[in-house]
């Protein structure tokens, strides 16, 4: 174990950790991507609120309201992701929720990450992006 | 809720400020063996209490491990509960056992008050029995239930560590798998000879979490056994507070004693080891540096 991450279980013991929700709207087919995200940000040290497949956008946004969680990470496989991700930060806003922040992941099209922005995702990962460059984007977040 | 994780002094304060709201009626510890059926079960009787109490709450709390390397965690009990995450009366939060165990369950405790709080009805507190969880809960549970299901090899071994103990009842999952039945009498036979004098049938519920049988039994039974005596389950729920308290308390001079400790000067340990004092006598010195 690195003294590095020793030091950081220390702090996180002691403050606040960052709690995020991984979960998957839709009706994709499998989540293999969306778990091996989720291990990722628990080897980083943050708490992951892991919900499966086949959510519905209210279960999501009341499961993130629940949980109280800082950062919600959607994964998308099959093209919902434009509409989903619209109707969760509707539900968020309804819920007085937009403290939240919403990433996505997935398969998901270059030409519509603006758009997704747009919306008021924060940030898009698409198939090939590394662990370093998600784990530098959340921590940026934060 | 979140501030109730965050420190055991925010823990004080949110339970100072709580303590004229309501309290669940019943706040019920589940543990269990991995492979027990336990989240699986806690879904179905979330769903009986739905039927029968529509407009009542119910509050869950599910407890995973934190890794000890990276302190992060993954929290998938709700997983199994996810039917319910759009139902506005049942209320799941996920919590971490982030390595402190003392820190844990004064926070469930927090938690605990704000379900009371919001109007929950029940609360039902979940973990995996490794490690020591299961004595955690035991500490913020009016009743403790122990899962376990027949043709695991190693349930009986996990029965030793001290769980036959903690629990107030044992209930059978998985009851409709081959060797059930005699699963159950070798569970009998072992829970009379450690003591527990309850009638069989309360004493080791038989269900089957996934065929939807034996819930409703089960919880109208947990019930019956709490509609007696609310004056004696308040004063064992303060007496319980009190011991988390304490133990809060010498956690705290724990950390502040080895803060001190850290301190002192590198051949502190020689003068112990060479001295002929009694260590008293150190600590005396210690605890007035504490000052």
């Amino acid at each position: 174990m690195s003294e590095k991450s020793e030091k950081k279980t220390e702090e996180k013991t002691e403050a606040r950790i960052t709690r995020i929700l991984v979960g998957k709207v839709g009706l994709d087919g499998h989540d293999r991507g969306a778990k091996y995200v989720a291990h990722i940000l628990r080897d980083a040290g943050y708490e992951v609120i892991y919900t499966g497949i086949r959510r519905s956008p209210e279960q999501i946004v009341q499961s993130a309201i629940q949980e109280d969680v800082d950062l919600i990470g959607l994964s998308f496989l099959s093209g919902a992701h434009l509409d989903l991700s619209r109707r969760v930060l509707a539900l968020l806003k309804e819920g007085e929720a937009l403290d939240v922040f919403v990433f996505c992941g997935g398969v998901i099209p270059e030409v519509d990450i603006p758009l997704l922005k747009e919306i008021g995702v924060r940030e898009v990962f698409t198939p090939g992006v590394s662990d370093a460059v998600i784990l530098e984007k959340v921590n940026a977040l934060f | 809720m979140s501030l109730s994780e965050e420190s055991s002094e925010k823990t004080i304060e949110l339970l100072r400020e709580l303590s004229s709201f309501p309290k669940p009626r019943i706040i019920l510890g589940i543990t269990g063996a991995p492979g027990s059926g336990k989240s699986f079960l806690s879904g179905r009787i979330i769903e009986y209490f739905r039927k029968k109490y529509p407009d009542r709450m119910i509050g869950i709390i599910a407890i995973d491990p934190s890794s000890p390397f990276s302190g992060g965690a993954i929290l998938g009990d709700r997983i199994r509960m996810m039917k319910h995450s759009d139902d506005p009366h049942v209320f799941i939060r996920s919590i971490s056992s982030r390595g402190q165990l003392g820190g844990v369950t004064l926070g469930t405790m927090g938690i605990i008050s704000v379900m009371g709080a919001l109007g929950c009805d029940v609360v039902l507190v979940e973990t995996v029995g490794v490690g020591q969880m299961e004595f955690a809960i035991k500490d913020v549970s009016d009743m403790v239930a122990i899962v376990l299901a027949p043709g695991q090899g190693d349930t009986v071994q996990f029965l030793k560590a001290g769980l036959m103990e903690i629990g107030d009842i044992f209930i059978l999952n998985k009851d409709d798998k081959p060797g059930s039945i005699q699963f159950y009498a070798q569970l009998l036979l072992a829970l009379r000879l450690m003591g527990h004098n309850k009638e069989q049938k309360e004493l080791i519920p038989r269900v089957s979490a996934l065929l939807n049988r034996g819930i409703p039994e089960l919880f109208d039974s947990i019930e019956k056994h709490f509609s007696a005596d609310s004056e004696e389950r308040g004063f064992l729920r303060r007496k319980r507070l009190e011991l988390l308290v304490k133990r809060v308390i010498s956690f705290e001079l724990q950390k502040k004693m080895e803060m001190i400790l850290e301190k002192e000067e590198s051949n502190f340990l020689e003068e112990i080891l060479k001295s002929k004092k009694p260590i008293s006598s150190f600590l005396s010195d210690l605890i007035r540096k504490m000052q």
